[in-house]
């Protein structure tokens, strides 16, 4: 039978109520305590509590920026290419840690001793040096070392390496180049059709997905592609006479190296750090995947004669996915957040930037709120996304 | 279950408590904050040659830094009650603001901006200065209009950025900034070939001269970019701090101008001129008006020395950079250097 009710203070789900109900109260009390103060304290100061100053003009320059940026722009336009900078160097950072974190990780299980040796050396002394001083190190030590402006390293094909940037030639629109574009994208277009519409039918006609037949058919087909369209251009070159695009070579000019395409020595600094640093752990993170996979299957694999590569490729890996895609994500976030350490070595992305506007401006509290934020945005987009891919994994691998 | 609940009802009661005085934030003043702590809080460079930097055994010396000491002096009558924060530009303005320190004296620049938006209020001018640009002298440059194109390495958070975009702006020339947060990073950068010219305010072009060997040879154009009033900075809004501070810097220039040093300030207290007895604090209450002891100022100069004799300590002729006096001489002398009468 039902045993009588519990007293008030002894009912289990009363008091856990009460418990978060006051824990609630608390919450909600000390944030607005705290946003009361703050106000209180701007009021006191004279500060204004408004975004209305993104507005004005910055009157700082910025040392390099991807979208177009010049001392009269406005704060808010300054502030967004902070973030394009913090997202061009945590996207390059993310693609190239992951491969050579795969390829140390893979490593670190070799049964080749000196790879293995090699792997194992590289995760220690990297994983465990500071990343801040790591950047240093590259910053001053590596790339403002390289020689300077004067007595540049010419390499064949154009590319000049001192320690101001390497500079290399880059693609130059001519009169063709537009002509020449839309074909490629009809061309492109095309492909794209094409490839869908024989997939379906190959499906439509029951095959089976077995990997080894898309990933040798996949390399085919884009060999194919590439073959044409080199043909394509080389053809169109030699009907029209005119090259699709020119050539834009650096020369020196004045005081710095003009033309081509350049890597500022900050930018590369920042990403060689930031790559090299993660991919340490990331290899870390894909030799524990690795252990994880049952023993047997990486045996079952070579009875049915598969090599070792190939075992790895359609055994191993898409098995060690599950454990490896969730502390990858951690790694993305930590590359992403760490970018932050741009600031050390004279990298504009969004923290430094912002730190200048809050010193400019004067305006500390919004810019804090809108770093804030841009971190929390870009986070949660990696971990959505990296979450998408790790559903998409479970179904396709069982 | 039981206890949780019994905790959180704790914080519950205790949180509010400990809460309640940041709410109330009580407008004591920072005076009477800093003379009940009895430490002076200071934010300093740390590390420009002449102004604020580490001596070799290991003390904050400079010309920034004995402005600190001589406020310590008037509060506490020991200018050692100091705790120094070194900070980087960018960081100095947010330091003042949230109250980590007291008083910053750190060669900044007055501007109307900084007054305003940035929430500060400035004591008086303690040096005039502008800005200047530095080559290396193979770059075979011998004034600012030659740089067009050139790469060009500056200090973020400072006046200096701004100035030098709108006069490269104004002359139709083009540079490529290489901007740093810290002045080290900035000078290394430099010092490496990474850039074709170094700029910030003539007497940091100068101290960093002098600090680095490699840059013996560097030289400093002959351009002034800018004016570039320094004055040591306190938070928007406290006017009786602000006062303090203020006669504090004109105490300094004053007993320049009646020739009172910290060898001869004991003796000058037995003065008969009613000008030096109010100085000293022996005839009327100023001190005690502005909230301390009416000797301050004598303190200041038994402690610290007066402002010639701060200036040749650590810019003038008894330190390494042997800098003229110009404008930062005393009006008396064709310069600058103007206290209101203390009366
Ligand atoms: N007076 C200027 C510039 C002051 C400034 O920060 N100058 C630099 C170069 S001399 C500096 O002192 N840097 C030292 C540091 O950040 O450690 C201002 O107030 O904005």
């Amino acid at each position: 039978m039902n045993a009588p009710d519990p007293p008030l203070h002894r009912n289990p789900k009363f008091l856990r109520g009460a418990a978060q109900a006051v824990f609630a109260l608390v919450f909600v009390y000390l944030v607005s305590a705290m946003l009361h103060n703050m106000v209180v304290e701007l009021d006191k100061r004279n500060l204004p509590l408004g975004f209305d100053f993104l507005g004005q003009p910055a009157g700082f320059t910025i040392s390099e920026t991807i979208i177009p940026f010049d001392d009269r722009s406005a704060y808010g336009w300054a502030f967004l290419a902070g973030i394009v900078n913090t997202l061009q160097v945590s996207g390059l950072g993310i693609v190239l840690a992951t491969t050579i974190g795969v390829i140390v990780g893979v490593s670190r299980l070799s049964k080749n001793f000196l790879v293995r040796t090699l792997a194992t050396t590289y995760v220690e002394i990297l994983r465990n040096i500071p990343l801040l001083v790591q950047l240093i190190v590259w910053y001053t030590v590596v790339f403002l070392n390289l020689p300077p402006l004067r007595r540049s390293l010419s390499l064949p094909g154009g590319v000049q390496i001192n320690n101001r940037g390497v500079y290399f030639p880059w693609f130059a629109a001519n009169d063709q180049t537009r002509t020449w574009l839309m074909v490629c994208a009809v061309a492109a277009l095309t492909g794209a059709v094409a490839w869908w519409r024989v997939e379906r039918r190959r499906r439509a006609n029951g095959a089976i997905r077995t990997e080894g037949r898309s990933w040798a058919q996949s390399w085919g087909m884009a060999a194919a592609w590439m073959l044409g369209s080199v043909a394509f251009i080389t053809a169109g070159w030699a009907l029209t006479g005119q090259p699709p695009f020119g050539m834009d070579y650096p020369v020196l000019k004045g005081f710095n190296f003009r033309g081509g395409a350049s890597v500022s020595p900050e930018f590369a600094a920042l990403l060689t750090g930031l790559t090299l640093y993660t991919a340490a752990f990331i290899a870390e993170v894909v030799r524990a995947g690795i252990q994880a996979v049952d023993k047997g299957q990486g045996e079952a694999a070579a009875a049915l004669g598969l090599g070792r590569l190939q075992s790895l490729r359609h055994v191993i890996l898409p098995q060690a996915m599950r454990v490896i895609i969730p502390p990858m994500v951690n790694q993305y976030l930590n590359l992403t957040k760490n970018s932050s350490l741009a600031v050390a070595i004279a990298f504009p992305d969004l923290v430094a930037v912002g730190n200048t506007i809050i010193n400019q401006s004067g305006n500390a509290v919004q810019m804090m709120v809108l770093i804030m934020g841009t971190y929390l945005v870009i986070s949660l987009a990696i971990s959505w996304l990296m979450n998408r891919f790790n559903q998409r994994f479970r179904l396709a691998g069982r | 279950m039981k206890r949780l609940s019994g905790f959180a009802l704790a914080l519950l009661i205790v949180i509010p408590l400990c809460a309640a005085p940041a709410l109330a934030a009580e407008p004591k003043g920072i005076l009477k904050k800093v003379l009940q702590r009895g430490v002076l809080h200071c934010g300093v460079n740390g590390k420009l040659s002449g102004f604020g930097f580490l001596d070799p055994e290991g003390r904050m010396t400079g010309f920034d830094i004995d402005i600190c000491r001589a406020v310590a002096a008037a509060l506490f009558d020991d200018p050692e009650k100091i705790r120094y924060t070194p900070l980087s530009a960018p960081q100095r303005f947010t330091a003042l603001q949230s109250g980590e320190i007291d008083l910053l004296s750190r060669n900044t620049t007055w501007t109307i901006s900084r007054d305003s938006r940035v929430g500060l209020d400035f004591a008086p001018v303690v040096f005039y200065d502008g800005q200047g640009m530095m080559v290396m002298s193979d770059l075979g440059v011998a004034r600012i209009d030659e740089l067009d194109g050139a790469t060009i390495c500056v200090q973020t958070g400072t006046t200096t950025e701004k100035n030098l975009t709108d006069y490269f702006r104004n002359r139709g020339l083009s540079y490529e900034p290489v901007v740093t947060q810290d002045y080290e990073t900035s000078v290394n950068a430099f010092l490496k070939g990474r850039c074709d010219a170094f700029t910030t305010d003539r007497s940091g072009l100068l101290a960093t001269k002098v600090k680095y060997p490699a840059l013996a040879d560097a030289l400093i154009l002959d351009e002034v970019m800018s004016k570039e009033p320094l004055a040591p900075a306190v938070v928007q809004g406290d006017s009786q701090w602000h006062d303090l501070v203020s006669w504090v810097i004109y105490g300094l220039i004053e007993a320049e101008e009646l020739g009172v040093t910290s060898a001869n300030v004991a003796q000058k207290r037995e003065s008969t001129d009613l000008n030096i007895r109010r100085l000293l604090g022996v005839e009327d209450t100023f001190g005690e008006d502005l909230g301390v002891t009416n000797d301050f100022i004598y303190r200041i100069i038994r402690h610290v020395g007066n402002y010639g004799e701060i200036y040749d300590r650590h810019l003038g002729r008894n330190s390494p950079f042997n800098l003229p006096r110009g404008l930062n001489d005393l009006w008396t002398r064709g310069g600058l250097m103007y206290a209101p009468p203390l009366r």
